[in-house]
């Protein structure tokens, strides 16, 4: 996975800086939000909680992006990410209305 | 797939490293020197007059005489007493906005003469605390874009730093490897030093920055979860600070509180710290308070603050016990270790060396990055040509840069309209200038020139400062005033450090020419 002249490649890679960029960031306000909304006594105290894992978060999907095999892979891998938390966040929140 | 995935790490290490070298260098560079803030400030205010040996209680009548007379509608009131770090009496206060006078709402801060009690004039100056704050507000640009900028650099330092673990499998055996003028091998195995050793200094300061800039990146989150707006933004903020209080009744009667009283009552309760800062806080209003605080270099949390508050009966004193939520006591934990406040100046230098060794870093990663570049064609093109030459402008010139922002404080008119800007200015004149000089000029020497001009400039910043006020080395020795003493002696260190490393460029360099070997730098 080097810069290639050719141009499939090159769209391959910078498909994955974007996915990496913008889908990493994606997925760390949405883990920040689910963090935040994990039962506890303290809501202001959970969100803080969030927003410093968030950090966490971003950089293991940044790695975990470069690290599958296939842009294809790491597009599957951020999309079923960003499913997976909006399923986490909206039981949370159903758990927590009732 | 092991091979494969060392690769990928290897190719994102390099990425992230290189996309914000520049901007991280100057951020782990002026961030180092935030270390000395105090210090650097007292240096570039040379009027403040030091007193070590004034009661607390009779500087706290100076100062409070001074703040009725020039801050009594100010809502806060602050005194700073005279401590190892700061060994002067300053006061400041809240000055309240007034559109129809044109006052904006700021904070002022006045050192006082210790004879007279009188407001020491002094220069305009930036001082310690811009060239701190440069760290993360970038200047130039808007403060949002500032701080963005940083997090974002920030972000790519952290995979870059997690990523150049994974690489290295033999982590602590190459940390012992050193081979010497081997080019592009030696080049590695610096890089390796400077980050191995503080590796964990790097981690932390670099999470606990992107951390610290939270509220601004991440505020999508404090939107759904909190509410949207400033308002709700600030709300959110003091909420998630919020201090846990136990709260104990004092002999004071409520009549009978004023700052002296409480200063002696807290004294008692605090016997083995000095006091450093006594507040008058929401001045005027019915949740008026008195807050002492005591030294912070006693350990990593703030927890040495009082607070005294008239209640009907007697007068309730505050001790905050640590933060409400746990998350935001690892929160407190981290900003107190990335800011350092709590280190004695032993400890303080540590810091500063971890963050120069951040800096080196990222700078050796850079020319080991360049140095393949270059190795790949007999001729680089045109674009790493230029990103090398630019290279060294960025990377010597920054030490120069401020070196020059110190001179100016010494040289620019004491008269001058907005003169705390224009050393601010001087600053990234002197940077831009090194790396014009680096583009222009097509010499191979450029490293050389560079360094000695860095060795020249701090070796005349002790001599221009002789020149210009009454703080000479001598004086300074004689009148005990070790910080003035240690910045000018400092100064002469990295002039020594600077002169040093031209030296051993230049002896490699004629070697590299004799025996047609690579030059140590590209």
């Amino acid at each position: 996975m080097s810069l290639s002249a050719k141009p499939v490649q090159a769209f391959a890679l910078g498909w994955r800086v974007l996915l990496a960029l913008v889908g990493g960031f994606a997925i760390a306000n949405l883990a920040a939000i689910a963090i935040s909304q994990l039962p506890g006594d303290n809501k202001v105290d959970g969100i803080v909680a969030g927003m410093m894992w968030s950090f966490v978060v971003y950089t293991l999907v940044v790695i975990s992006v470069f690290t599958v095999r296939t842009a294809w892979r790491a597009t599957l891998l951020v999309s079923t990410l960003i499913a997976l938390l909006y399923g986490l966040i909206h039981l949370l929140s159903v758990s927590e209305a009732l | 797939m092991k091979a494969r995935f060392r690769q990928s790490m290897g190719w994102l290490h390099t990425w992230s490293g290189v996309v914000f070298a520049w901007i991280l260098y100057f951020i782990f560079v002026t961030g180092s020197l935030g270390y000395f803030e105090n210090e650097i400030d007292r240096w570039m205010k040379p009027e403040i007059v030091t007193s070590n040996d004034i009661l607390d209680k009779q500087a706290i009548d100076l100062a409070m005489a001074q703040l009725g007379e020039h801050a009594d509608d100010a809502s806060q009131w602050y005194v700073s007493l005279p401590t190892s770090r700061d060994p002067y009496i300053e006061i400041s206060w809240l000055q309240p906005g007034d559109p129809e006078k044109q006052v904006r709402r700021q904070w002022y801060e006045k050192p006082l003469e210790p004879n007279t009690g009188d407001i020491t004039s002094i220069r305009d100056t930036s001082g310690g605390e811009a060239l701190y704050r440069l760290h993360y507000n970038l200047h130039y640009v808007p403060p949002l874009v500032g701080y963005i900028l940083t997090s974002l650099a920030g972000m790519l330092m952290l995979i870059g730093l997690v990523t150049g673990v994974i690489i290295h499998r033999k982590i602590f055996a190459e940390f012992f490897t050193f081979r010497s003028a081997k080019g592009l091998r030696s080049w590695l195995d610096i890089h390796n030093v400077f980050s191995v050793l503080p590796l964990p200094f790097h981690l932390m300061i670099t999470y606990s920055g992107v951390m610290l800039l939270m509220g601004v990146t991440m505020s999508k989150v404090i939107d759904s979860q909190y509410g949207e707006g400033r308002q709700m933004h600030r709300q959110f903020y003091d909420a998630s600070q919020l201090e846990e209080y136990t709260t104990l009744a004092t002999e004071i009667l409520p009549a009978q509180l004023n700052v002296d009283t409480a200063l002696s009552d807290a004294k008692q309760r605090v016997t083995d710290q000095a006091v450093n800062f006594v507040g008058v806080i929401d001045r005027g209003t019915d949740t008026e308070h008195i807050e002492i605080w005591f030294e912070t270099s006693e350990g990593v949390e703030f927890a040495s603050l009082l607070k005294y508050r008239a209640r009907t009966e007697r007068v309730e004193v505050e001790i905050a016990t640590g933060k409400a939520g746990q998350a935001a006591a690892v929160y407190d934990l981290l900003e107190h270790l990335h800011e350092g406040l709590f280190a004695d100046i032993y400890l303080r230098w540590v810091y500063f060396l971890c963050g120069l060794f951040g800096a080196a870093m990222i700078a050796s990663g850079m020319i080991i990055w360049l140095k393949k570049q270059t190795m790949k064609e007999a001729t680089p093109p045109l674009l790493i040509s230029l990103i090398a030459r630019l290279n060294r402008g960025v990377l010597l010139g920054l030490p120069i840069a401020v070196g020059c922002y110190f001179l100016s404080n010494r040289l620019l008119p004491v008269e001058m309209s907005g003169r705390a800007d224009w050393e601010i200015h001087v600053l990234f004149a002197a940077w831009v200038l090194c790396c014009l000089f680096c583009l222009i000029n097509r010499s191979q020497n450029q490293w050389l020139t560079l360094l000695w001009s860095a060795a020249l400039v701090y070796f005349v910043i002790p001599l221009v400062n002789m020149l210009t006020t009454h703080h000479s080395i001598i004086n300074s020795l004689l009148n005990a005033d070790w910080l003035m003493l240690g910045f000018d002696l400092s100064m002469w260190l990295f002039a020594v450090c600077f002169g040093l490393a031209a030296t051993v460029v230049s002896k490699k360099d004629a070697g590299s020419h004799l025996a047609k070997k690579e030059p140590l730098v590209c």
